[in-house]
């Protein structure tokens, strides 16, 4: 183990767990390509044994991201609000008592970052208020970067989602980069949403440049209001909605889903963004059937009553799981 | 909302080659929710009947992939139950091979603590002992591994930047996260917090 080079006495299963795990580590990164997403697809299908390795491995992967709540920078002293500058958002003190307290591992690993780290566990909720006026909401299990020490208002979303709200500068323009692509504000309010294979980005109000990496001509896009862009497998499309349905999309603001001809499965899964114990829906003719309305999106008995009063399903816990049966 | 959402929830919820509601991707959910968080008792099982520890890893993929694959025909009724009769029946192949006779190969699967499945009362998983938890898994690591993990997850840092501070190659770096990725889902499973102990 000490020496990474060293594979000369693994086992075909030890095998597919490091070519599992190196996945696993690489999709995460910036550099991954929808290339390598193939080459991913292709070897995640072709056989069982590749499948199991995966789903388990990124099962335990998933839970360590817990772990980022040790960082230092992201506790929960009150969002930044000091004078002077775009740079130091953090207060200092505040951010410092909390690193003395952080044991071991946390404090002897830190260094002093080039970015102040925000981030939101499941189900949790982050407002931050920059100083130039701009405010960033954090949604579920979202981490964010923003660049400090710098003129350059620049953000990277690294996972999760979040509504942006941007003064508009245009000797400075506001940056968001995620998932292969550069967001530059022209005085805006927009949502952008990354997951392992899809970005999504609705533009509430004003516009919003879009360029993304990897296309040949260096293609930009502006979105308008009502644009939706999703970006999945290399593939980028720009779909055209009702301003208030984006809008409706964004009740996570105020800790609410709203549905809107949803099929209880989607809800479901919507809802297992922001609660540890996941909807499992056993019930396969009910699993398509739609639903409309607003629900508390932690509030796992409101879900159990809508499932029992409209569908007659009931709900049993099996550890983290609730799962629905006829 | 509307027909974006459901794209969306479509994409995110499976993985690729699991079209949504297709028996993969139900299989998929099945194995990941009810059979991962009884991967405690399968080594129990399976180090309690197989002389050679070093094989134990393997036969649990081995027996994950019998199940996995069944799964794909249609989902079994319990869980913990079909896990267990599975390895079982690979254990006696296994022993037919080595010509070995399997010290529990017929056990009665009651005895085993199968009710795994079944709710225990204190299973309300608090975040902090879920990251006790993981600090411990994290102590489980070889130094480098553990240093590299550390920076990527909690610090956030690239594998560049992990690279850069390590003061060893980006290679390297995959390498030490892949193993440690390895080891964590050992412990994680193995262990799992929410999960009443077998007596």
């Amino acid at each position: 183990m000490s020496d990474p080079t060293e594979h000369l006495s693994e086992t075909p299963h030890q095998r597919i767990d490091l070519r599992a795990a190196d996945f696993i580590e690489r999709r995460d990164c910036d550099s991954w390509t929808a290339s390598d997403e193939a080459e991913f697809e292709i070897w995640l299908n072709a056989a069982s044994a590749h499948r199991v390795a995966f789903i388990r491995l990124q099962a335990s992967w998933r839970r360590t991201a817990r772990l980022a709540a040790l960082r230092p920078g992201d506790d929960r002293r009150k969002p930044f609000a000091a004078p002077a500058g775009w740079g130091r958002y953090v207060k200092g003190i505040a951010g410092l008592s909390a690193m003395l307290l952080l044991a071991g591992i946390a404090a002897t690993y830190w260094l002093t970052p080039r970015y102040d780290t925000y981030a939101t566990v499941v189900g949790g909720h982050k407002s931050l208020t920059l100083r130039d006026g701009s405010r960033i909401e954090l949604n579920t299990n979202t981490v964010i970067r923003i660049l400090r020490n710098s003129d350059r208002r620049f953000v990277q979303l690294e996972r999760g989602e979040a509504f942006f709200q941007i003064q508009h500068d245009a000797e400075n323009p506001f940056e968001v980069v995620t998932a292969g692509h550069r967001l530059i504000d022209l005085g805006t309010q927009f949502s952008v949403r990354t997951e392992q294979n899809q970005l999504r980005v609705a533009l509430v109000e004003g516009k919003v440049r879009v360029e993304s990496e990897g296309s040949p001509n260096g293609a930009t896009r502006t979105l308008l209001p009502g644009d939706v862009l999703i970006a999945a497998r290399g593939k980028t499309l720009v779909e055209k909605q009702p301003v208030k349905a984006l809008v409706n999309a964004m009740a996570w603001r105020r800790g609410m889903l709203l549905f809107h001809e949803t099929t209880l499965i989607d809800a479901a899964r919507e809802f297992n963004r922001y609660n540890e114990v996941k909807i499992v829906i056993n019930a396969p003719q009910a699993a398509h059937e739609t639903i409309n309305g607003a629900l508390p999106a932690k509030d796992l008995e409101e879900f159990t009553r809508m499932a029992r009063n409209i569908f007659g399903l009931k709900a049993e816990r099996h550890g983290n799981t609730l799962v629905f049966t006829r | 909302m509307g027909r974006t959402l459901d794209l969306h929830s479509a994409r995110v919820a499976t993985l690729p080659g699991a079209a949504k509601g297709t028996a993969v991707s139900a299989a998929d959910e099945w194995f990941e929710q009810h059979v991962l968080p009884l991967e405690k008792l399968l080594m129990q099982y399976l180090e309690r009947n197989w002389r050679n520890p070093s094989d134990i890893a393997d036969f649990r993929q081995d027996v994950y992939v019998r199940v996995y694959e069944a799964a794909l025909k249609e989902i079994p009724d319990h869980a913990g139950k079909f896990l267990l009769t599975t390895a079982r029946n690979l254990l006696i192949n296994k022993a037919k091979h080595a010509r070995i006779v399997p010290i529990e190969s017929a056990a009665n699967l009651e005895d085993l603590g199968i009710a795994a499945d079944t709710p225990s009362p204190e299973r309300s998983a608090l975040a902090r002992d879920e990251l006790r938890h993981l600090q411990a898994a994290l102590d489980r690591l070889p130094p480098r591994c553990r240093e590299a993990i550390v920076l990527r997850r909690i610090h956030g840092l690239s594998r560049d930047e992990i690279a850069h501070r390590m003061n060893i190659s980006a290679l390297s770096v995959s390498s030490y996260l892949s193993r440690a990725i390895c080891v964590l889902a050992d412990v994680l499973h193995g262990e799992p917090s929410n999960i009443r102990r077998q007596p």
